[in-house]
């Protein structure tokens, strides 16, 4: 240890070079204090052991030796060698019992000293003060690794890590914690970890037997939403670790996980979704399947044909302009006016008219393909395939039953009519008649009047919902009511 | 023309009309007496509570998303059904691990086949 020394206080006689030289002959400095004070200034800086006499501390101020032995840091207690005086007995026995008493590391050497013993006692308090010097480095290191521990511990704010007692007790609430569950360490701290839990999942016992898993096994999953301090819910990605004493006795608990909340919602949205795609892939097909077999079969292969693709092409329509946005709805007007325009009317002779409504999908679907029969029917035996026909459509909204209601017409005119002429019950006609109410339970009629066909359909009508919003499978829309 | 159905009463809950009509002509020509077609679980729960089925086919999808009210209702009282859906599997909660499901769309013998096994149960 360089420029680090032994201090020697021995004010009278020969004592001091004599200590000066044997400590020299160990190898390390000495250096000799003038008095007292001298000794008190320079114990402020390093120093390896202390060699002084009786007579150098009798009659001192040894409150300022005891309270600079007392404020060392906790990895030093420096040796004193204290040389034993001739001052008599009886005026020093009470002194000496409290020098010793107040510098903690001291060897009492009585003099005349054999230079032997003051050498092996030199070496020891030696030996002993490079162990307090090894253990200030280790102990240095420590802190330092501590410091970095606790800046990545303290900096981890996606990471909740709680430490708790044998009993779940919180008593480490660190900022990661507060920051993805929004309690404050004074609002946890000694309170249950079972708190962060869902109440579905206290009431499942989670909590113990999470614990129980944790002490058998040394760790337990703990992947699971949980409950923050608004109620939010907060999904964790982690585990909880039983941490022992060292007789293997549970002392607490660590909890450490990730907050992947925003994940988990992501990938619970996409499951929606995908859910949602297989099912309306299915529907849609069982539809078209079910399309084929239904409706009028007079008429050749090639009129089924187009009949068919007409309608498979109008459910196409509303499937397009139902998936073009979430939230959107259908515009009933433009729903009329493509139909119309498939059927390539002559729009000098059509009048649209009603206020803009948003439809839901299923009545976008129903509607679309009752104006698609409506106007496929028109253009074939009604108003848009002869040169005076006219086509008038209405809607508006109703009140019935304190519900809203959409009330739709469709009126023909300029259409002879033969008195014997009879409808056929087809496609269309079921559609109107018998789907409108199964459905969408409303009313729809159709009427051949003297001057060409009416048709009614009304049904009450809810706020515009998106694709998503009405087909999200119950057991996702709980979990959204819950604020996940 | 057999009558693998002859004798049942069915109640069918399914949302879409033409599914619901197809179901219901299946099942009449089957021998089947139809109860319904009813398109949503309020109608079906009205339904329930005056009469009882023998069996009972239930869309999973009906207009809400993924719904199991009506099916709860039917375990309660003890009458046996048949799920019809186009979900994934997955999406049945556990309670209905034992109840017989089918894939939309089925074929009209399948559903024959399901129908007839689960009211002879």
């Amino acid at each position: 240890m360089e420029g680090v020394s032994v201090l020697i206080l021995a004010p009278i006689g020969r004592d001091g070079p004599a200590a000066a030289e044997i400590v020299a002959r160990t190898g390390v400095a000495a250096e000799v204090c003038r008095d007292f004070s001298a000794l008190i200034d320079r114990l402020n800086g390093p120093c390896l052991a202390v060699i002084a006499t009786e007579e150098g501390l009798f009659g001192q101020d040894l409150d300022r030796l005891a309270n600079w032995a007392r404020d060392q840091p906790a990895w030093s207690d420096l040796p004193f060698i204290i040389l034993t005086s001739q001052i008599p007995l009886y005026r020093v026995a009470t002194w000496r019992d409290a020098l010793v008493a107040s510098l903690g590391n001291v060897t009492l050497l009585e003099r005349p000293v054999q230079s032997i013993t003051l050498t092996s006692a030199v070496r020891a308090a030696l030996r002993a003060r490079q162990r307090q010097y090894d253990l200030r480095g280790l102990l240095g290191e420590l802190e330092h690794g501590n410091e970095r521990f606790r800046l990545i511990v303290e900096n981890a704010r996606d990471y909740a890590i709680i430490f708790s007692d044998a009993d779940d007790l919180i008593t480490d609430w660190l900022p990661g914690a507060a920051s993805v569950f929004g309690w404050s360490p004074a609002e946890m701290i000694g309170k249950p970890v079972s708190n962060i839990f869902t109440p579905e999942d206290r009431a499942k016992g989670i909590p113990e037997q999470e614990l129980g898993r944790a002490r058998e096994e040394g760790e337990a999953p703990n992947i699971r939403w949980h409950v923050g301090k608004g109620g939010e819910r907060v999904f964790l990605d982690g585990q909880t670790v039983a941490l022992r004493n060292g007789n293997g006795t549970v002392r607490g608990y660590l909890k450490i996980g990730k907050d992947i909340t925003e994940r988990q919602r992501n990938e619970e949205r996409q499951a929606v979704l995908l859910a949602e795609l297989q099912h309306r892939v299915r529907n849609v097909l069982a539809m078209v399947a079910s399309l084929v077999n239904r409706g009028d079969s007079g008429g050749s292969t090639g009129e089924f044909r187009e009949r068919l693709s007409g309608r498979i092409a109008a459910m196409a329509r509303t499937q397009t302009l139902l998936t073009r946005g979430t939230g959107l709805g259908v515009d009933l007007g433009g729903i009329i006016r493509d139909e119309l325009l498939a059927q390539a009317a002559d729009e000098t002779r059509v009048s649209i008219v009603g206020p803009p409504m948003l439809l839901t999908p299923k009545a976008a679907e129903v509607l679309t393909l009752a104006v698609h029969e409506l106007a496929t029917n028109a253009a074939k035996y009604g108003a848009i395939g002869i040169p005076d026909g006219e086509v008038s459509v209405h809607w508006m909204r109703s009140g019935r039953d304190g519900q809203d209601w959409l009330e739709f017409e469709w009126k023909e005119s300029g259409v002879p009519i033969e008195p014997e002429s009879d409808r056929r019950r087809g496609f269309g006609t079921e559609l109107i008649t018998r789907r409108v109410p199964y459905e969408l339970k409303g009313k729809g009629t159709l009427h051949l009047e003297s001057d060409g066909l009416r048709c009614r359909i009304a049904f009450p009508v809810r706020d515009g919902e998106s694709v998503l919003q009405t087909d999200v499978p119950a057991a996702f829309r709980d979990l959204e009511g819950k604020g996940i | 023309m057999t009558s693998p159905l002859g004798g049942l009463s069915i109640l069918i809950i399914e949302d879409d009309f033409y599914l619901a009509d197809d179901a219901q002509q299946a099942l009449e020509a089957a021998g089947a007496a139809v109860l319904g077609p009813v398109s949503n679980a309020d109608d079906a729960l009205e339904l329930l509570a005056r009469t009882r089925p023998d069996c009972a086919l239930v869309d999973v999808n009906l207009g809400g998303g993924a719904n199991f009210v009506s099916a709860e209702a039917l375990q309660r009282l003890g009458v046996p059904f048949v799920f019809l859906t186009g979900y994934d599997e997955s999406i049945i909660p556990a309670q209905f691990a034992s109840i017989p499901r089918l894939q939309k769309p089925a074929a009209r013998s399948a559903l024959l086949a399901a129908l007839a096994e689960t009211a002879r149960r």
